[in-house]
């Protein structure tokens, strides 16, 4: 898959510092629309801050970051220009307590890309469909569940019609009854042919929905395998450590 | 507080009963006061000194005190040598702003029983206390009776209208406000914001006044407010011009240099005049940015946090009108922007503290949603960080309120200035504990007040803050 189009992430050769600890240490991806692609590895390999060089939460200091054409530089008008084509999911969900689930999900489409408000609701109760809670748009953050929580993040992500999902850990703060309410809308948007980037412990979503798998280890990508080859033939011992590991429990 | 008990069994035996709670005024004091040895001995203790000093108190206040320099000097306190025939302006002003407040209380707030009883009772002691005292007009002096007839009356004739007034205003706007919130909470509570900033200029220009003295609202010099009226202008200002720019100072000294734009010059550029266009406005969309804005935030700040209020008054006073070389800048005037821009430097401080308690979560969700800086500050971080700050901020602008009393010292005849040429009077020499006594009351009410309502503030966040996550 993906050999007919133009990748529409391209990262080229990537390294980034915190101070001396060199935290990316050449990282090289492409990525073609439609893909899913999980990212695992243990601990402090640099899954998170890997995602979030992408859309620029991170600085990188050397290599080249390429998405959707768009070169990541410094310029601003660049940096927002692929942030509005880059929905992201974050562990912790970050929605903002003090507004309405209704106003966390309109105010990006509203004050970025310039929609009515009328609009941008419209399409926020279809979100929210689609997510399975309709019912909660006139609650605030804090009065949900973490599962619910973390669908109204989904739709909040969605509602700026992103061309390219990341997701950093999205079940990790999550009880175990609430995890397959989130997974379940995400399996669903996978199947909807949307880009993702999904950083994630959950192996059985991975060998279900991924249509690729990296295995990152202190900053470098150790390995790239398809689920099937990953889950069952390892081709190195880091990712057969890391498996037996994190099968074990 | 209540005691709890252990738990009773219940009738059925499988299930556990709730613990039975002793609930009335003697288990709560024994619960509050008298529970170990220690607060028994801590309470006996406070009761004997806090019990002699009100014994003595109200002894020098029956048998010593003299409140005729208030009620004498009553109108020069509360608003100076403001025009007697321009004062119903005074009070149309005070009248509309109470209003305002009591129609925010009853869409924001809740009315307490102990508030209404609060009230209630102040009504009954001031519409009872100058009836009972006239049937007691000739008791013998140094008597209870004397002094309430003598003493206390004339003070509580004085001041019945006005409160009965004020009183009146904030329940018709707690009435007003209960029922507007009660048809649309939303519409209610935006018109009363814009309400709120209409009523501000509105008040400031029926104080001042702008036209000829024969005109509507003839002009009254500033240097004719005092008393309680110029305290409450120059708090009022302040509170009102320092608030924005302690707010910027924050952003300010909490912003970055990231986003920074790089000019890659090709070569041979210096010989093409659209390659300089293009430098020059790299250079100015990295303005925003630049560390020297930080910096700039941060020496005032400290600066201004460093030295004491009263020298920033002598340099406005002094130092001022010798710079611009001009001695016309209104003196209460000068006061009103030195206080400004003093308490902007606390105001900053505070917010800044709000703005870093927020999780980075919340700047960086609203980063990955394509939100400007500006936006991401307006809609996300101000709005959480404001929130937090309420206590703090409050606490500064009560502050405030008192630190308007150093204006004394600088020849201003705010509240406290007033009361010291009141007590220059011959005929007051002495009447120093009931002056002081007095203001110091009056200072408590509005301080206090304000305390009030921002507690009744904080609370109206119901769900939106119940759970930051
Ligand atoms: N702001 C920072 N400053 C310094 N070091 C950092 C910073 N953020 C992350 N690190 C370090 O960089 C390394 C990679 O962190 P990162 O968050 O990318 O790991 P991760 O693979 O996402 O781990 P986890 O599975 O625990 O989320 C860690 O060792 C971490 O301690
Ligand atoms: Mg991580």
């Amino acid at each position: 898959m993906g050999k007919q189009s133009e990748p529409i992430i391209i990262v080229r050769d990537l390294h980034k510092w915190y101070g001396d600890f060199h935290v990316l240490r050449g990282i090289n991806v492409e990525v073609s629309p439609g893909e899913v692609v999980v990212i695992c590895g243990p601990s402090g390999s640099g899954k998170s801050t890997f995602i979030r060089t992408i859309n620029r939460l991170e600085e990188h200091e050397r290599g080249d970051i390429i998405v959707d054409g768009i070169r990541l530089t410094n310029d601003v008008r660049n940096i927002s220009a692929i942030r509005s084509e880059i929905g992201m999911v974050f562990q912790q969900f970050n929605l903002f307590p003090h507004l309405t689930v209704l106003q966390n999900i309109t105010l990006a489409p509203i004050w970025v890309r310039k929609r009515p408000r009328r609009e941008a609701e419209k399409l926020a109760f279809e979100l929210l469909e689609r997510v399975k809670i309709p019912e909660q748009a006139h609650k605030y953050p804090g009065q949900l569940s973490g599962g619910q929580q973390q669908r109204v993040a989904i739709a909040r992500a969605l509602a700026m019609q992103p061309k390219i999902m990341l997701f950093d850990e999205p079940t990790s703060a999550l009880d175990p009854e609430m995890i397959k309410e989130v997974l379940d809308v995400m399996r669903e948007l996978a199947r909807s042919g949307l880009t993702m980037l999904v950083v994630t412990h959950e192996m059985g979503f991975a060998r279900e929905v991924a249509d690729r798998i990296i295995f990152f280890d202190r900053g470098e990508i150790v390995e790239e395998n398809t689920p099937d080859g990953f889950f069952h033939a390892p081709k190195t011992d880091r990712a057969k450590q890391f498996l037996a590991n994190i099968l074990s429990h | 507080m209540t005691t709890t008990t252990a738990p009773t069994e219940g009738a059925s035996s499988s299930s556990v009963t709730r613990p039975v709670v002793e609930r009335g005024l003697l288990a709560w004091l024994h619960q509050n006061f008298f529970r170990t040895p220690f607060d028994v001995a801590l309470t006996l203790i406070v009761l004997v000194i806090g019990g002699n000093l009100l014994v003595q108190f109200v002894e020098w206040s029956i048998a010593q005190a003299d409140w005729t320099i208030i009620t004498t000097n009553f109108r020069i306190l509360m608003q100076g040598t403001y025009p007697a025939e321009q004062g119903g302006r005074l009070g149309l002003a005070v009248a509309l702003i109470t209003l305002i407040a009591g129609v925010s209380w009853g869409i924001w707030g809740k009315m307490f029983r102990a508030t209404a009883f609060a009230f209630v009772g102040g009504v009954l002691i001031f519409i009872f206390v100058p009836l009972a005292a006239e049937s007691l007009a000739e008791a013998p002096s140094g008597t209870f009776s004397a002094y309430l007839s003598g003493q206390l009356a004339p003070l509580f004739s004085l001041l019945r209208e006005p409160v009965l007034l004020l009183v009146a205003c904030l329940l018709i706007g707690y009435a007003v406000g209960r029922f507007a919130k009660q048809i649309d909470r939303k519409r209610a509570g935006r018109y009363t914001l814009i309400a709120w900033f209409v009523a501000i200029p509105v008040c400031f220009i029926l104080v001042r006044g702008f036209t000829e003295p024969d005109g509507i609202l003839p002009f009254v010099q500033t240097s004719r407010w005092g008393g309680l009226l110029l305290t409450f202008m120059l708090a009022f200002v302040a509170i009102v011009a320092c608030f924005p720019l302690g707010i910027l100072l924050a952003l300010g000294r909490m912003s970055s240099g990231t986003h920074k734009l790089e000019f890659k010059a090709p070569p041979g550029w210096w010989l093409n005049p659209l390659q300089w266009l293009h430098a020059l406005s790299i250079w100015w969309r990295n303005l925003g940015n630049y560390p020297i804005i930080k910096l700039l935030c941060i020496i005032y700040i400290e600066f201004l946090r460093g030295v004491p209020l009263v020298t920033v008054f002598f340099t406005a006073n002094l130092i001022v009108p010798l710079a611009l070389g001009d001695n016309s800048i209104d003196a209460v005037l000068r006061a009103m922007v030195a206080l400004t821009l003093f308490e902007a430097a606390y105001i900053a401080e505070i917010v800044r503290g709000g703005l870093q308690a927020l999780p980075p979560g919340q700047l960086e969700a609203a980063k990955a949603l394509g939100l400007s800086p500006v936006q991401a500050t307006l809609f996300i971080t101000l709005p959480q960080a404001l929130r937090i700050a309420i206590p703090p901020l409050v606490g500064q602008f009560i502050t405030m309120f008192k630190d308007t009393s150093l204006v004394a010292i600088i020849g201003l005849t705010d509240l406290l200035g007033i009361s010291r040429s009141v007590l220059a009077q011959s005929e007051f020499i002495g009447r120093h504990r009931e002056m002081y006594v007095f203001v110091a009351i009056v200072y408590f009410v509005f301080s206090y007040g304000m305390s009030y309502a921002a507690r009744q503030l904080e609370r109206s966040g119901s769900g939106a803050f119940r759970k930051i996550g």
